[in-house]
């Protein structure tokens, strides 16, 4: 009887051990997992959009003549630029094929695009995203619909009116 | 007192993979931290190769936001582009030119100074590897990390702005 009694007591020793145990581990894992900083995603989309603008502002398009000067030319009404009767169609034309080759997986997935906008008048002058993108009341890519996050990246366009958008989903 | 025993027993077991997984967690823990660690100074790396003199485009002392192709060719060989990559976290330094489209035949061409000379330069190579890591410091890390970013490549002499990409490919276990 007595040695049974003892087994017993040893047994729920033994138990309360593993349950203690138990217990810590699972609080220590639950508190060990931290949810994941964004911040570093965050800074590296806005460094890259606003490296985009840079690149896309000094793009060549001719012989002494780059897309920041065709931007400036589209935003005072248009005129022929490089051989071409519309300034504003070619900055269009070649934009869209910068974005096409520079972020072409951005570019299938339909989150990104590109917006130049008269400051002053507060008027989209183009807009270059894929054609069944889902946008806002802005005109923005509603990245909410297709659960991303959205970066909005801007340049102004010295000497000029005329601002640029990179709107990013990641 | 056999019980006693067996009680001891499974308690040292306990302890012993306890002390097992501890040690394994925490070694595994300090690799990713390093690993971490490296992709984000590569991270900040990304802006500050495009600030370095020594390739950065410049009219008359001031600073202007792209890369001189003439002076990336230049600094490839320079000794000191060896403190681009010190320490264990090994990456490879590439510009690449993008847009305007290459032809397919040269895209993984390298521009050298002989593709430099070339009537058909910047259209007969696509690729600077500024810096490259030594076979042996790489060799037996499998995983490949590239960040890239944008980037406005200038030809001074074309005075002509490309669009091109620094990629930054680190190399882990």
């Amino acid at each position: 009887m007595k040695f049974k009694k003892a087994q017993g007591g040893e047994m729920i020793g033994l138990l309360v051990i593993i349950i203690l145990l138990l217990v810590l581990a699972v609080m220590y894992f639950k508190f060990s997992s931290k949810p994941e900083s964004t911040i570093l995603q965050d800074t590296t989309i806005t460094k890259t959009s606003s490296n985009l603008l840079e690149s896309i502002k000094k793009y060549t398009l001719c012989t002494g003549k780059d897309i920041d000067e065709a931007i400036k030319q589209c935003i005072n009404g248009d005129g022929s630029i490089c051989g071409h009767d519309s300034s504003c169609k070619l900055i269009e034309q070649e934009i869209e094929n910068i974005l096409n080759y520079s972020m072409p997986g951005e570019y299938a997935r339909k989150s990104i695009q590109f917006i130049l906008k008269d400051n002053i008048a507060d008027e989209n002058i183009i807009d270059i995203s894929k054609k069944d993108v889902p946008k806002d009341n802005n005109g923005l890519i509603d990245c909410n619909k297709m659960k991303l996050r959205r970066d909005v990246t801007d340049k102004l366009v010295a000497l000029s009116k005329a601002k640029i958008n990179l709107v990013r989903c990641y | 007192m056999m019980e006693m025993f067996m009680v001891i027993f499974v308690l040292f077991i306990i302890i012993g993979l306890g002390m097992y997984y501890f040690y394994k967690f925490s070694f595994s823990n300090q690799q990713e931290t390093a690993e971490d660690s490296c992709v984000q100074s590569t991270n900040e790396q990304l802006s500050s190769v495009l600030q370095m003199p020594e390739i950065k485009c410049s009219n008359y002392a001031n600073d202007e936001e792209c890369i001189d192709i003439v002076k990336l060719i230049a600094f490839k060989d320079e000794p000191s582009i060896e403190n681009l990559s010190r320490g264990s976290c090994k990456k490879s330094i590439i510009f690449k030119q993008i847009y305007p489209s290459i032809d397919e035949r040269y895209k993984d061409v390298e521009c050298g100074e002989q593709e430099f000379r070339d009537p058909n330069f910047p259209n007969n190579c696509a690729i600077w590897n500024l810096f490259q890591p030594l076979e042996a410091d790489i060799k037996n890390k499998n995983t490949q990390i590239i960040l890239e970013t944008p980037v406005s490549l200038y030809f001074p002499t074309l005075n002509q702005y490309r669009i091109g990409r620094l990629e930054l490919k680190i190399y882990q276990k």
